[in-house]
């Protein structure tokens, strides 16, 4: 190894994870101790006043930033094959279910929020109340047909008897044909229908866009017609005639578009994606530390 | 790159160290001079433009996650809703359910923004919606309030894809002044094509400070312009090393003809 491991006494930790989903009574400890650790935290920030809520939210966002800096910055070791990492690499992926875990309790409040706001719409017989009935016939449909179909799935998983197996597809097709109907009969090609879109919104952007009222709107007309011209057959045949291994090659249409996009346009993308990703650490160094005033938890609300 | 290197590391603490020196600067009381940023002088237009139509005004942050280019969204609308609260013009927030604990936040920073300016009892839960988690279905929710809502303005601000220009171009037939803003350099364009004004690239991550001049975000704001003349520094100097001392270099070449 070119990096030998500068933590020895943490060798075999990387297995820590899978180590606690074959073991049962670890997972339901650790289920019980993330559990456990939400409610102390939860009324950890209700009986606070509102000083010491802040320096509790600023400990913890230190702390969760602290983990990922030195992940990130620590020195690395082979954990195991095609696996670098340093003593806190394992606790990543616990630490990002931990996190999404914590994110499916928000989902219900989001669905309070839909449910709340349409049943108001059907109690007042608010203009389009009909698509807030709609809406609460497909919530039920989705979530009926969605947690049953997996709940089949994972039944037939389980049959190892090819004739059992038959049998139970037969009886369940109902479910399979519904979840069909809803994800792959209806709500795939809503979507596809929402992309198609898309290519009509592009031409009557493009017209407002190449419209030429200024010395810049004719450069970038000219420009993106030079681009459009450089990747059609008809662009190329009107400079087939300079020969490709002449010193005049790079005025072929072909190769001066693409000299458009990797030369002129790459590195004004690159020039932006710097200021992007210099602003993008100022913004998680100001959140890390704690420096923004006022912000979601200054005030009590 | 998952783990750093040595060089990545000394850059990485460099620029920080940068933007931390510059935020305690402006802490301090320390005058700071930013430009100008043109689109942003609109946002109030907008506000303005709405509270005399009687019209809303909609505020997406795309499809993003509570990542920071939501934080800085977050920014952005609790100025916009400010604003538009002191006017008693509703801001109508529909927020992309692909990461749930989102809402939550949102829904407080946009009642915090009603309660700094003395109306919590204005605030109306029914504008900040939970929208599908789904790219398309977002987009098409989205896109039925403004038209249901006539609003007068949009503000789109955060991450976008593909729904991006679905988005401002919906803006555009009902006819709302549209401000747009996105770390993504891929949707620039269609936001340039569809919207009244774009703020592009790392303008985005400038939008609060210019708005706010909270001494802050000032400082930090300084503290990436020192950072981006360090990089500059380091491309010019990468060149003129390549130049001459790089595999067939110009230098060497020059004395070959």
């Amino acid at each position: 190894l070119k990096n030998p491991n500068p933590y020895p006494h943490f060798q075999g930790h990387h297995l820590i994870f899978p180590a606690i989903i074959k073991n049962p009574q670890a997972l339901w400890l650790m289920i019980g101790a993330s559990l456990a650790f939400c409610v102390l935290i939860f009324f950890l920030l209700q009986l606070l006043p509102g000083r010491s809520r802040r320096w509790l939210i600023i400990g913890c966002t230190f702390l969760a930033g602290c983990f990922y800096s030195m992940e990130f910055f620590l020195p690395v070791h082979q954990l195991e094959p095609g696996k670098m990492g340093n003593f806190l690499t394992p606790w990543v992926e616990p630490l990002g279910f931990f996190v999404m875990s914590m994110g499916g309790f928000a989902i219900g409040l989001g669905v309070v929020n839909l449910a709340a706001y349409h049943a108001k719409a059907i109690a007042g017989r608010k203009q389009g109340w009909e698509n807030s009935v709609v809406f609460f016939l497909a919530l039920i449909a989705m979530i009926v047909i969605g947690i049953w179909n997996v709940h089949v799935g994972r039944i037939a998983q389980q049959i190892k008897d090819p004739g059992v197996l038959k049998a139970f597809e037969h009886h369940t097709k109902t479910v399979t044909d519904g979840y069909e109907l809803l994800f792959n009969g209806m709500l795939q090609p809503l979507g596809a229908t929402m992309f198609s879109v898309l290519a009509f919104f592009i031409v009557s952007a493009a017209y407002r866009a190449f419209r030429i009222r200024t010395l810049e709107a004719a450069l970038m007309s000219a420009t993106a017609f030079l681009v459009l011209l450089s990747m059609v057959p008809l662009g190329m045949a009107i400079t087939s005639s300079i020969n490709v291994h002449s010193g005049y090659a790079g005025l072929r249409l072909e190769n001066l578009g693409r000299w458009i996009l990797v030369v002129i346009n790459m590195s004004t993308v690159r020039a932006i994606n710097f200021g992007v990703a210099v602003g993008g650490l100022a913004m998680s160094l100001r959140v890390w530390l704690s420096l923004e005033r006022g912000a979601y938890f200054d005030q009590k609300v | 790159l998952e783990h750093s290197n040595t060089q990545t590391a000394v850059l990485l603490g460099v620029l920080a160290l940068f933007i931390v020196f510059n935020v305690l600067r402006a802490r301090r009381g320390k005058e700071l001079f930013i430009r100008r940023i043109p689109g942003v002088d609109h946002i109030d237009e907008a506000i303005g433009r709405a509270t005399e139509m009687g019209r809303p005004l909609l505020f997406s942050s795309g499809l993003g996650g509570l990542d920071i280019i939501t934080l800085q969204a977050l920014e952005i609308m609790s100025h916009v809703v400010r604003h538009a609260a002191r006017l008693n013009t509703r801001v109508l927030v529909p927020v992309y359910g692909g990461d749930p604990p989102l809402f939550p936040v949102v829904e407080q920073v946009y009642r915090e923004a009603y309660v700094a300016e003395g109306k919590p009892e204005a605030f109306n839960p029914d504008d900040v919606r939970f929208l599908s988690g789904d790219q398309f279905a977002y987009a098409s929710g989205v896109m039925g309030l403004m038209h249901r809502e006539k609003v007068a303005g949009t503000f789109l601000f955060g991450y976008f894809a593909a729904e991006s220009l679905l988005l401002a171009e919906t803006g555009q037939q009902v006819g709302a002044i549209q401000l747009a803003g996105t770390p993504q350099t891929d949707q620039i364009p269609f936001f340039v094509a569809a919207c009244d004004y774009t703020i592009i690239g790392e303008e985005y991550w400038a939008t609060s400070a210019y708005i706010s001049r909270e001494p802050v975000l000032l400082g930090s704001l300084v503290g990436q312009d020192w950072s981006k003349i360090l990089i500059a520094i380091i491309i010019l100097a990468g060149l003129v090393l390549a130049l001459f001392y790089g595999p067939n270099n110009w230098f060497s070449l020059l004395w070959k003809i």
